[in-house]
């Protein structure tokens, strides 16, 4: 009976089964699929210097990668402190700790402001005081799968203000970080830092929720002997979800921090000065939602939006003498004792940012990226504002990849800006790549940068109102500041010998800048009485210099998972300036190591050395052991013990920041479950 | 049990009705001994054993089908297509009667050779398997050993969060994770989104079978269903001829298809497809 049930059924379908002679049978089907399209991601690749998926020996522009297996191994606990193992980067405190300076080629110490960096391409650079404030940013260290680092202007990919390098972090799919994990990290300092996040998975759907809280203690005294109230903790959340499908990607981000830094008391002369030890309160949130969609073999098409909220409060309070506070706020007789109150420092800024973008591979010798995108910056500030300012910025940018032949690869593309605070600026990049082989390339790059002047350069009205109502004289700009101009050409060469692990990059350069803004922007206290009014504050003053240099990195990957990376960057600043020499660092190095010993244990280290950072050497290593523990399946323990040491008996980067020891031990875990 | 004048052929699957309509209309085509070759799904055949003859011979398309058959006392020759090695040498030492296979993917030593040509980086290979497959992982390592590589093994439960966990676990100290034919463990579902997760974390896999390959692999020796079934009609005809059951073997005629974008992206250089065929006897879409 069941047979001639199935004859008939065979009878009946053999027709339809010609149709079919493609016809899924399994995944292990080796016919299935031959006429529909193929699953494809982006390369594994990257993607900074053009946004376009590229491989490595493609780009026409000098990129560093620290991929994750260097940013698990090197240990550190910030994100910033990656960038130390960057040829020419510079990553050091300045004012205080939470004053992280992550410089590229130098040229200024407070508040760096020539570097762009964004996080899952949203900028952190901020506009309202121009900077990137490491230290608020909402981002955990152990999120992050890579950092790319374009070294050198590319404002025709990433707009005004990639000036001097881009910083692209990129943090980890959920998918990789499935399950939980806790660490924690102790320095005898006094400094700690606790990190806990747990992943999961629906159908397609994956998220990670992460948090942290870490304290910095801060530096001890300044070189003559006064303490220093410095030091800060910093707590962050962040809430990551993705969506993907075979054509699509979908991702929401969701940070926010907050920071308290100590702030040390100010004298201001003429027997005034803080009463308290003053706290700054720093939060910072932000949402970035993405999408992607192929639409077709050729064409992919993203959107992007994110909202990005900072604001800072520093309240002072002061003892000000009868002199001090007639002149300054203007009073109509002096006071018989000094006078008693508070003022606060502060700064909100908003920034919305959307943009469209399409990339068109019209066939496999040229590829497009065109952008579309408009943003709005907004600075609102009783103390530097007396009030609030807007700035939009429409912007239209393409980059093109064309290969010639398989060996000539062109890397072209442009950006128009237009700001409406400030101008319109053009910012154009030519690059050209000759492969000699599949792994190693002669490239050539000259690209221009912009620079804008921030919110606060231009609109500075700089007054301080005391708890009681009183106002200030004002310190303001007349004319704001003109945008700084950077021209940069590049030589590099770059060889992968795959069988021996081992990467090779070289960069030759010449940077032209002009205009280059040395105002020193500082309140400007009344002198005399006959001077009791507003001024302009100090603007203008630039000064144009030439760069040239040369950076090597070499990084080498053992197959017994040892590795080795050493990066070298010389710099010859022509300039008699002294505060740029002073802030610019000739010789730049930085060698890291990573040594398995036996299936348990590992040793590591790393050294740096700065040459005349701020004038004085920088040098130290760093050395830990970590010993791995198995606990069967996923679950694993990392622990460890290590000391750093200073090397160089100076100061770091100002006489501010003495440690009065310069050695200390620490010991970390990691548990993944 | 029941008896009739001639055997049947059965194609016992668990797999989509329309594509084994298509399998067997090819399979019947190709016998040169015209019996009737009949699909039946396995909930149906488990319900209903009864009426099969003693020398009605069973053909398994999937792991479960074998699995289960494999497991009944029934005195039938069975053969099992569609199926990694591993898989097959896992299930058959379970097994109640004799069988062969014809296997999917290709022999270890022909994916290594090749793997040796063009993989220049020099981690250790991962491999990572579910608990249905027999890896004697001693014998593997020394085989590796012989071209080079060294060995990770994982075995991982099958559920998506495991699998994953595990690419990420083995993805810690090795960039090529190197799959076996495991139904269990690459169900559509999860190889997509193993071969998406490798992505992210710029390593690659090497695929079983030629639709890994489109999914992201970097590269899989497999052999074509056509060939597959050729094969299957060799060992159909000796048993119906002569009541001899060749051995469980890999069709002869094995090819190999390369990820384009892959390639590109790890800057490889690929030997020409007559020198793939003439040093890996191995066809290529170009050549064969």
């Amino acid at each position: 009976m069941m047979v001639r049930v199935f004859s008939v059924l065979l009878g009946l379908v053999s027709s339809a089964a010609l149709a079919e002679e493609n016809a899924l049978l399994s995944f292990y089907d080796d016919d299935q699929w031959q006429d529909e399209d193929a699953f494809e991601f982006p390369l594994p690749s990257v993607v900074t210097p053009s946004q376009i998926p590229q491989p490595r020996a493609d780009v026409s522009s000098t990129l560093s990668v620290l991929d994750g297996e260097f940013i698990r191994r090197v240990n550190v606990q910030y994100v910033e402190d990656l960038l130390q193992f960057v040829p020419g980067f510079i990553v050091a405190p300045y004012h205080n700790t939470s004053g992280i300076i992550a410089s590229y080629h130098g040229t200024q110490l407070d508040r760096y402001r020539r570097i762009q960096v964004l996080i899952n391409g949203r900028s952190v650079y901020s506009t309202g005081i121009a900077r990137v404030d490491w230290a608020s940013l909402p981002i955990n260290i152990e999120d992050v799968s890579r950092v790319e680092v374009n070294r050198g202007p590319n404002a025709a990919t990433y707009g005004v203000n990639s000036f001097f390098a881009v910083v692209n972090i990129i943090t980890r799919s959920p998918l990789e970080t499935l399950g939980n994990s806790i660490s924690a990290y102790s320095g005898q300092r006094g400094d700690y830092r606790l990190y806990g996040q747990h992943s999961g998975l629906n159908e397609d759907w994956s998220y990670r929720a992460s948090a942290s809280k870490s304290k910095v203690s801060g530096f001890d005294e300044d070189s003559s002997g006064v303490a220093r109230h410095d030091g800060h903790i910093r707590k962050v959340g962040n809430v990551f979800i993705q969506k993907d499908t075979q054509d699509s990607h979908f991702d929401l981000d969701i940070g926010g921090s907050k920071v308290v830094s100590k702030v040390d008391a100010e004298d201001y002369g003429n027997d005034s000065m803080d009463t308290n030890k003053p706290l700054n309160y720093a939060d910072r949130e932000h949402i970035k939602i993405g999408y992607s969609k192929q639409l077709n073999k050729e064409h992919e098409v993203k959107f992007k939006y994110y909202y990005d909220q900072s604001e800072f409060r520093e309240r002072h309070e002061v003892s000000l003498s009868p002199v001090f506070y007639y002149g300054l706020f203007n009073q109509s007789a002096l006071r018989a004792a000094n006078i008693e109150s508070a003022f606060t420092l502060d700064m909100a800024e908003q920034r919305h940012d959307i943009e469209v973008q399409s990339i068109w591979t019209q066939s496999e010798k040229l590829r497009i990226v065109t952008a579309l995108g408009y943003r709005n910056d907004q600075a609102e500030s009783d103390t530097y504002l007396s009030g609030k300012v807007t700035d939009e910025i429409s912007h239209l940018s393409s980059n093109i990849e064309y290969r010639l032949t398989p060996s000539w690869i062109f890397n072209t593309g442009f950006m128009v800006e237009s700001s409406t605070m400030n101008d319109t600026y053009f910012s154009p990049k030519a690059g050209v790549t000759y492969k000699l082989s599949e792994q190693e390339a002669l490239r050539f790059n000259v690209s221009k940068a912009v620079r804008t002047p921030d919110i606060v350069d231009q609109n500075f009205h700089w007054t301080y109102t005391l708890e009681t109502g009183d106002t200030s004289f004002a310190t303001y700009a007349l004319n704001g500041e003109e945008e700084e101009k950077v021209t940069s050409y590049e030589v590099g060469y770059y060889h992968r010998w795959p069988r021996l692990g081992l990467t090779m990059d070289v960069k030759l350069y010449h940077d032209v800048v002009t205009g280059l803004a040395t105002s020193s922007k500082q309140f400007i206290t009344p002198s005399s009485l006959s001077d009791l009014q507003d001024h302009v504050i100090e603007e203008g003053e630039t000064i144009d210099v030439d760069i040239n240099g040369a950076e090597l990195e070499l990084d080498w990957r053992g197959r017994n998972g040892a590795i080795a990376r050493f990066t070298y960057a010389h710099q010859n600043t022509l300039s008699d300036d002294h505060s740029l020499q002073n802030s610019t660092t000739p010789v730049i190095v930085s060698l890291f190591g990573s040594l398995p010993m036996g299936e348990n244990w590992s040793l590591q280290g790393y050294y740096l050395f700065a040459d005349k950072l701020s004038d004085s050497d920088y040098e130290l290593v760093n050395s830990w052991l970590t010993y791995k523990l198995p606990l069967g399946g996923y679950y694993k323990v990392n622990m460890g013990i290590g000391a750093e040491k200073r090397i160089d008996n100076n100061w770091l980067v100002s006489g501010r920041n003495v440690l009065l020891d310069d050695s200390y031990g620490y010991i970390f875990a990691n548990m993944t479950f | 049990m029941t008896w009739s004048a001639w055997a049947d052929i059965y194609v016992i699957h668990n797999t989509e009705e329309s594509t084994i309509r298509s399998l067997t209309y090819r399979l019947s085509n190709m016998l040169s001994v015209k019996e009737p070759v009949v699909p039946v799904r396995l909930p149906t055949f488990l319900a209903n054993t009864d009426y099969f003859k003693d020398d009605d011979i069973f053909i398994t398309v999937d792991l479960e089908s074998f699995h289960r058959i494999c497991e009944l006392p029934l005195p039938n020759a069975m053969f099992a297509a569609f199926i990694g090695k591993e898989e097959y040498e896992f299930v058959k030492d379970q097994c109640t009667k004799d069988t062969s296979a014809v296997f999917s993917g290709a022999p270890l030593e022909r994916r290594l050779a090749l793997l040796k040509r063009i993989w220049l980086d020099n981690k250790p290979i991962s491999v990572m398997y579910s608990d249905s497959l027999k890896v004697d992982e001693e014998a593997m390592s020394r085989l590796g050993a012989e071209y080079g590589f060294k060995f990770q093994f994982q075995q991982t439960q099958t559920d998506k969060v495991s699998v994953l966990r595990t690419v990420n676990h083995l993805g810690e100290n090795s960039k090529v994770i190197f799959s076996f034919v495991d139904s269990n463990l690459y169900r559509e579902d999860v190889a997509k989104d193993v071969i998406k997760l490798l992505f992210n974390i710029h390593h690659v896999m090497i695929g079983p079978s030629y639709p890994f390959v489109r999914a992201g692999a970097l590269f899989a020796v497999y052999s074509r269903t056509d060939e597959k079934l050729k094969r299957l009609v060799r060992m159909l005809t000796a048993w119906q001829t002569e009541k001899n059951m060749l051995p469980a073997n890999y069709p002869s005629e094995l090819r190999v298809s390369f990820n384009p974008y892959l390639i590109k992206a790890y800057g490889m250089v690929l030997p020409t497809p007559a020198s793939i065929k003439l040093n890996f006897d191995l066809c290529s879409e170009s050549y064969c």
